[in-house]
C-alpha cells in the first residue's frame, strides 16, 4: 500500500486532518461541558459560570442516581434486554434481509412492499396492547423485546449491503458446487459481512439501550424495568411541574431534579460509549474477499 | 443461470410461459430461502398486521365500551376537523419546510464524514474521531434542548460571548423565529452526524480493497478515488437511506420542537406534532390524534413511494 | 344403592345450588338499586344479616374501620416520579390499618396515566377505583354519562360521607362545580383552600422601592416609574447602573396575560375566559384592559423594563440570575421570592399589590382551587359504600393532615396547645420535607389526590412561607376575583371550544409576542388582530362559555 504519495494527496490529507480536527474540538468541547455540568452546580451551570471545567464542583447528582436502589436493577435489566434483544433482532433480521436480496426469489418484491407499509401505518397502541395482552406477554420481559423487535429499514439497510457488497460470481460458484442456500449464508455471506452485522448489532443495542417506551406500556412490575424507564421516573418531575409556578411545594421538587439532569445523561449512555470501540473493529477495510475468491 | 434470470423482461407469451416455469423453478430450489423468512414474517404479522384494524379508529368516533369495532363510523369528520384548523395551513408548511431542510441539510455531513475518516491512515485519530461525534447520540433531547438554551444564551452563553468577541452582537438563537429552524438543524446535524456515519463508514468497508490498490497503481490520487471508487461504492447505500429519509417528511420530532418552543418563535416552530398535542392536551382524543397520523401517514407513503419510483428509474436502485 | 344415594345427594346440591345462584342475583340486583336511587337510607343496624353484601360488610357500630369483613379494592392512579412505591407510603398503610380495606393498587407513571387509563377502559380491565386520577371533564361525561362506566356517586355522599359533606355545604360553588348538567356526580376534587396556592404573585424589591424615595405603586404608571428607576440607578451599590433586570420571568406568555388584572379585566389565562357580576361572560383579548396591558409591556419592553432573555429562559435560567453574587432581579414572578433567590433576601420582597385599573377596577385573579377527576368509583365495584367511606377520611381534618403531613408526632410535631401550628420534621438524606413527604409518605406530593388542602389544616411554622402568606394576605386577598369558575362544557362542545382555542391560543400568543417586542404596532394592528380571532370563531368559543356558566350559576 505504501506507494509515494502525490502532492495533491499530500494537501489532501492535510486539509481533511485540520476538517476533522476542527469538528472532533467541537464535540470534545461540547462533551467536556456535559461532564462538567454533571459535576457542577445547576445555578453555575445556567449562569454561565461553567465555561470548560466544573464549577462549585459536588457528586450531588450521582449520589442520588445512585441511591435510587433501582437504577442498578436497571442496569441489569437492561444488559439482559440488549443482550438478548439484539441477538434476536439481529438473527431475524439478517435472515430476512439476506433472502429479500436475492434477487432470484420470486415473491421478494410483494414481501418487500408489505413489510414496508408496516414502516408508515400502524395500529396503535389500543389494538397492539390488546395482542400482547392475548399473548399473555403482559408484564413479562418478552413485552419489552418483541414489539420492536425488527425493524424494516434495518432490514432494507442490510438487504442492500448483502445485494452490492457479496459479489454474485460467488453465489454461482457456491451453486455450481453444489451448495446449498443455508450452507452458502452461514458459511460465506455471513463471515464477509461482519461490518453490516455489526452496525446492525450497533442499532439494535442501542435501541435496546434506549428502550423505555414499551417497558412502560407494557409492564407493572417495577423489578423488570428497564435503566431507561427508571431514569425517566426520577427526572419527569422537572418537566412535570414546570408549569405549576404557583405552588410552593412543587417548587421545591423540581429544584432537586435539576441536580440529576446531567449526571443522569452520563450514567445512562457510558456503557453504549464503551462498546463502541469494539464495534469499531469490524469496520477494516475489504475483508477477506480477495482471499476467499482464490 | 441467475443473471438470466434477473434480465428476463422481454413479455412475448411464450417467453411469460417459460418465465412462469423459471417462477416455480426458482421458488422450489430456494425454499430454505423461504424459511429464512418466515420467522420475520410471523413477527410482522402478528406484531404489525394483526393490529393493524386499529387503523379505522381514524374515522370513527372511538368510544372504549363499544371498542375499536363497535365503535360509530364518523366518515371524514376527523380529518375535516384537522384541516378546518385556521392553523393547518401554517403548520403544514411549518413541518414541510423544518422536515425539508433537516433532510437536505443534513443528509450529506454524515456521508461526507465518513469519506473523510475512510481516508484517515492514523487509526487512533480516526477512532478518536469517530466516537467523539457518535457520542452525542446518547444525549437525550431534554438535556440537549437544555444545552443548546446554556450555550446559545444572549446573556452569557459561550457561542454568542464568541460572537461578540469577534465583534459581532449576540444573536437570539433561541428566542426570535427567524433563528428557530437554523437552531434545531444545525443542533440535529450536530447531533446525528456521527451515528448516521456509522452506517456508511461500514459500507466503505465493505468496498473491495482490490479496486483500491488497482487504482493506485494506476496513479489515482485520493480525490479521484473517492470519486470514482468509494463514492459509486455506496451509492446504493446512499440512495436506499435518502428513498427512506424521504418518507419521514411529515414526521418532525414532537419533543425537541416543544421544548424549544417560544412565543416570539411560534410563527414557525408550530408543527404538527405540537399541534395535536395542544388540542388533545383538553382531552385526550384518540381519534382525531389517529386522524392527524393517518393524514401523516398517506403523505409519508406517497412520498417514499414517488422518490422510490424516480430513483428505480433513474438509478436502478429502489426499494422494489 | 350407593348409587341411587350419590344421585340424590346431586340432586340436592344441585337445588341448593340454584337457589343460591338466585339469592346471589337478588342480592346483585339490590346491590344495584341501593347503588342508583335508594342510596339515601341508612341501614338499619339490626337488619344486618338480610342486607346485601356491599351494605353487610359496612361497621354500623363506629367509623372506623369502615368494614366488619376484610375487603379488597382494586385501584388505579397517577404517581409522580419523585414518590415512592405507593404501597410503601404510610399514607396507603394507614389508610388501609384504618378502615380494614385492604387495597391492590397499580400506580401508574404520571406521563404514562392518559395512555394507561385509556387502556383500562379500551381493554375493559377497570379497577374498583381511580384514586389520584385526574379525569378531565370531557372524559367524566363520556365515561360517565355516556358510557356508564364510572358510578354516579351524588346519592350516595350525603350518607357515606359525612365529612366530605360538611365541606360542600361550607363550599356550595364546589357541589355545583362537580356536578355535571346532568345532575350526576362521577369524580370528586381536590379542594385547595391553601391561599398562596391560589395565585401568582409577583415580586418586587420594596427596599430598591424605598432607595428610590418612591411609595409601594398602586397603578400601572406608578409600577412603571418604579421599574424605570430601577433600570437607571445602581440599585444593588456595585457600581454598575446597567446590571439590573428591572422585570423579569421564565418563559410563558400567560405570565403577560395574568397581569390584565392590572388593567381593570380578570379572566382565566388558560380558557381566556372572564365573566361580569351580571352573569355575561367574556373573551379576554377582547377587553380594553388587554389591549392597555399589551401597550404597557411593548412600552416596557422599547424602553428596556423587561429581561431581554423573558420570551426564552426557563425557570432554572432565572434561578441562576437570582443566585448570581450581585441581587439583579428588581422584580419577577415565582412562586416565593426565596425560590428564586438567596434565601436572605426573602423578605426584601413584596407582592406586587392589586393595582387600580383605569376603570377603577381594582382586583386580582385567582383561581378555584379546584382540581376535579381525582377521585372515582366504576360501575363494576362491588363496594361503593365501602369505598365512599373509605375516602372521606381524606375530606376530615384527620385524614387530610395525614395525606398532607403523616403521623403527628413524627413527621410533624404540634407547637402549641390548640394545634394550631407545626413544624415539620424529615430524617437525614432528604433535601427538604417535600422530598421526604413524597419518597416515604403521601402521593399527595406531585399527584392530585382527593382530599382538602391545608387551609384549615394546623399550619406550618416558617418564617420563610409565613412571609409569602402574609404578602398573599395584605395586597392581593382583598381584591380577589375568581378568574372563572369551574364549569362543564358538553362532549360535543369540548371537542369544538378545543379545536377553536388551540386556533386562537397560538394566533394570539404570536401576535402578542410581536406587539411586545415592537414587530407590530399596537395602534395600527390591533383591530385586524381582533377581526382574525372573530374569523377563527372566537364568538362560537364565547357562546359555548356562556351556555356553560349559566348552567354552572342556575346550579348554584
Amino acid at each position: 500500500m505504501a506507494i509515494g504519495k502525490t502532492k495533491g494527496d499530500k494537501i489532501f490529507n492535510f486539509i481533511n486532518y485540520t476538517l476533522l480536527s476542527l469538528l472532533a474540538l467541537s464535540f470534545i468541547y461540547v462533551l467536556i461541558f456535559v461532564i462538567s455540568a454533571s459535576f457542577s452546580s445547576p445555578t453555575a451551570v445556567y449562569s454561565g459560570k461553567v465555561v470548560l471545567w466544573p464549577v462549585d464542583v459536588t457528586l450531588e447528582g450521582y449520589e442520588r442516581v445512585f441511591r435510587e436502589s433501582k437504577v442498578w436493577i436497571g442496569y441489569r435489566n437492561t444488559v439482559f434486554y440488549t443482550l438478548v434483544g439484539t441477538l434476536l433482532s439481529v438473527a431475524l433480521t439478517t435472515t430476512s434481509a439476506y433472502a429479500l436480496s436475492r434477487k432470484d426469489l420470486p415473491g421478494r418484491g410483494v414481501v418487500t412492499g408489505l413489510l414496508v407499509f408496516t414502516m408508515f401505518f400502524s395500529g396503535g397502541l389500543i389494538p397492539t396492547y390488546l395482542i400482547i395482552r392475548d399473548l399473555n406477554l403482559l408484564d413479562s420481559m418478552w413485552a419489552v423485546i418483541l414489539p420492536s423487535c425488527v425493524s424494516m429499514s434495518n432490514i432494507i439497510i442490510a438487504r442492500t449491503f448483502f445485494a452490492n457488497s457479496i459479489p454474485i460470481d460467488l453465489l454461482e460458484a457456491a451453486q455450481l458446487d453444489g451448495c446449498s442456500n443455508s450452507r452458502y449464508f452461514f458459511s460465506i455471506v455471513l463471515p464477509l459481512s461482519q461490518a453490516i452485522i455489526a452496525v446492525l448489532c450497533l442499532y439494535y443495542a442501542v435501541g435496546y439501550w434506549n428502550q423505555y417506551f414499551n417497558a412502560m406500556i407494557y409492564l407493572k412490575d417495577r423489578e423488570k424495568y428497564t435503566l431507561q424507564l427508571i431514569l425517566r421516573e426520577i427526572l419527569i418531575e422537572a418537566q412535570a411541574s414546570e408549569a405549576m409556578t404557583d405552588n410552593l411545594e412543587a417548587a421545591q421538587l423540581q429544584e432537586v431534579s435539576e441536580v440529576l439532569k446531567y449526571a443522569l445523561i452520563i450514567v445512562a449512555s457510558v456503557p453504549m460509549l464503551i462498546i463502541y470501540p469494539f464495534v469499531q473493529k469490524y469496520f477494516v477495510k475489504g475483508v477477506m474477499i480477495g482471499s476467499l475468491k482464490g | 443461470m441467475i443473471t438470466q434470470t434477473v434480465q428476463e423482461t422481454t413479455k412475448s407469451p411464450r417467453k411469460q410461459g417459460r418465465k412462469r416455469s423459471l417462477w416455480r423453478r426458482n421458488a422450489i430450489r430456494n425454499a430454505d430461502l423461504y424459511l429464512f423468512l418466515l420467522p420475520t414474517l410471523i413477527y410482522f404479522a402478528v406484531f404489525h398486521y394483526a393490529p393493524m384494524y386499529g387503523l379505522q379508529i381514524a374515522f370513527k368516533d372511538f368510544k372504549a365500551t363499544k371498542g375499536i369495532w363497535g365503535s360509530e363510523w364518523v366518515g371524514f369528520e376527523h380529518f375535516i376537523r384537522f384541516f378546518h384548523s385556521a392553523q393547518f395551513w401554517d403548520i403544514l408548511l411549518n413541518t414541510v419546510i423544518l422536515s425539508l431542510e433537516s433532510l437536505v441539510l443534513g443528509f450529506f455531513p454524515p456521508i461526507i464524514l465518513a469519506l473523510m475518516l475512510n481516508q484517515v491512515e492514523n487509526q487512533k485519530f480516526k477512532k478518536i474521531v469517530q466516537g467523539v461525534t457518535y457520542a452525542p447520540h446518547f444525549i437525550s433531547t431534554v438535556v440537549m434542548v437544555s444545552l443548546l438554551y446554556c450555550l446559545l444564551s444572549t446573556r452569557n452563553g459561550i457561542v454568542n460571548r464568541i460572537i461578540e468577541m469577534l465583534g459581532g452582537t449576540a444573536v437570539p438563537f433561541m428566542r426570535d423565529a427567524e433563528y428557530f429552524r437554523g437552531t434545531y438543524i444545525v443542533s440535529g446535524i450536530w447531533q446525528g452526524m456521527g451515528f448516521s456515519a456509522i452506517i456508511y463508514i461500514a459500507a466503505l468497508a465493505g468496498i473491495s480493497a482490490e479496486l483500491h490498490e488497482a487504482a493506485i497503481i494506476d496513479g489515482a490520487n485520493k480525490v479521484q478515488r473517492i470519486w470514482h471508487i468509494d463514492i459509486p461504492g455506496i451509492l446504493p447505500t446512499i440512495t436506499i437511506l435518502l428513498i427512506m429519509r424521504s418518507g419521514s417528511i411529515m414526521s418532525v420530532g414532537f419533543e425537541k420542537v416543544f421544548l424549544m418552543q417560544t412565543s416570539l418563535n411560534l410563527k414557525r416552530s408550530q408543527v404538527i406534532s405540537t399541534y395535536v398535542y395542544q388540542v388533545g392536551l383538553v382531552d385526550a382524543d384518540f381519534s382525531f390524534s389517529a386522524a392527524v397520523g393517518f393524514f401523516n401517514s398517506i403523505v409519508n407513503f406517497i412520498m417514499i413511494m414517488f422518490v422510490n419510483f424516480i430513483s428505480g428509474k433513474v438509478s436502478e436502485t429502489s426499494l422494489w | 344403592m350407593l348409587r341411587k344415594s350419590v344421585t340424590w345427594m346431586l340432586v340436592v346440591l344441585l337445588l341448593l345450588g340454584t337457589l343460591a345462584g338466585c339469592s346471589g342475583g337478588g342480592n346483585e340486583s339490590s346491590a344495584q338499586s341501593t347503588g342508583g336511587s335508594s342510596g339515601t337510607e341508612k341501614p338499619e343496624d339490626s337488619a344486618g344479616e338480610d342486607l346485601p353484601e356491599n351494605l353487610a360488610v359496612l361497621n354500623t357500630e363506629s367509623d372506623y374501620p369502615v368494614v366488619n369483613t376484610p375487603i379488597t379494592l382494586t385501584l388505579m392512579g397517577s404517581r409522580s416520579g419523585s414518590q415512592g412505591e405507593w404501597e410503601d407510603l404510610k399514607f396507603f398503610k394507614k389508610w388501609q390499618e384504618l378502615t380494614g380495606i385492604t387495597l391492590d393498587m397499580d400506580a401508574v407513571l404520571s406521563d404514562n396515566w392518559a395512555t394507561q387509563k385509556n387502556l383500562a377502559f379500551a381493554s375493559n380491565t377497570l379497577p374498583d377505583l381511580f384514586y389520584a386520577g385526574s379525569f378531565s371533564t370531557a372524559e367524566e361525561l363520556d365515561y360517565g354519562d355516556d358510557q356508564k362506566m364510572l358510578l354516579d356517586i351524588s346519592g350516595l355522599i350525603d350518607t357515606y360521607c359525612p365529612n366530605l359533606t360538611a365541606v360542600l355545604e361550607k363550599n356550595p360553588t364546589v357541589r355545583s362545580s362537580i356536578t355535571t348538567p346532568s345532575g350526576a356526580v362521577y369524580c370528586l376534587p381536590y379542594i385547595n383552600d391553601m391561599d398562596r396556592d391560589l395565585t401568582t404573585k409577583y415580586w418586587i424589591n420594596a427596599t430598591w422601592i424605598e432607595q428610590l424615595g418612591m411609595e409601594t405603586p398602586t397603578t400601572a404608571d406608578e409600577l412603571y416609574a418604579i421599574l424605570e428607576g430601577f433600570r437607571d440607578q445602581d440599585m444593588n451599590g456595585n457600581g454598575d447602573t446597567t446590571d439590573e433586570i428591572p422585570f423579569s420571568w421564565s418563559k410563558g406568555i400567560e405570565n403577560f396575560y395574568k397581569t390584565t388584572s392590572w388593567f381593570g379585566a380578570t379572566f382565566d389565562t388558560s380558557t381566556m375566559m372572564g365573566y361580569e357580576d351580571d352573569g355575561t361572560v367574556f373573551y379576554g383579548p377582547f377587553t380594553d384592559a388587554f389591549k392597555q396591558m399589551v401597550q404597557w409591556f411593548a412600552n416596557a419592553w422599547a424602553d428596556g423594563l423587561l429581561d431581554s432573555e423573558i420570551f426564552e429562559q426557563d425557570g432554572n435560567q432565572l434561578k441562576a440570575k437570582g443566585q448570581g453574587e450581585e441581587l439583579i432581579l428588581g422584580a419577577f414572578t415565582s412562586a416565593g421570592p426565596y425560590i428564586t433567590l438567596p434565601t436572605e433576601y426573602n423578605e426584601d420582597y413584596i407582592a406586587i399589590p392589586a393595582l387600580t385599573a383605569d376603570n377603577g377596577k381594582q382586583e386580582w385573579f385567582r383561581t378555584s382551587g379546584l382540581k376535579r377527576g381525582t377521585f372515582a368509583i366504576t360501575t363494576g365495584c362491588q363496594y361503593p359504600e365501602a369505598a365512599l367511606r373509605m375516602v372521606d377520611w381524606v375530606y376530615g381534618k384527620e385524614g387530610a393532615l395525614y395525606q398532607m403531613r403523616g403521623e403527628a408526632g413524627v413527621d410533624f410535631v404540634y407547637q402549641d396547645e390548640n394545634e394550631e401550628t407545626c413544624v415539620v420534621q424529615w430524617p437525614e438524606g432528604y433535601d427538604n420535607f417535600e422530598t421526604y413527604r413524597a419518597k416515604e409518605i403521601t402521593p399527595n406530593s406531585g399527584s392530585s389526590t382527593p382530599g382538602i388542602g391545608g387551609g384549615t389544616l394546623p399550619q406550618v411554622v416558617n418564617p420563610l412561607n409565613d412571609w409569602i402568606n402574609l404578602q398573599v394576605e395584605t395586597q392581593l386577598k382583598p381584591y380577589w376575583k375568581l378568574a372563572f369558575p369551574d364549569v362543564y362544557l358538553s362532549p360535543d362542545d369540548t371537542e369544538k371550544a378545543a379545536s377553536i382555542l388551540a386556533d386562537l391560543k397560538n394566533y394570539l400568543e404570536i401576535a402578542v409576542g410581536e406587539f411586545i417586542t415592537g414587530k407590530r404596532d399596537v395602534d395600527a394592528d390591533w383591530d385586524s388582530m381582533i377581526a382574525e380571532l372573530e374569523s377563527m370563531g372566537a364568538k362560537d368559543y364565547v357562546a359555548i362559555y356562556q351556555e356553560a356558566y349559566t348552567s354552572w350559576a342556575s346550579n348554584s
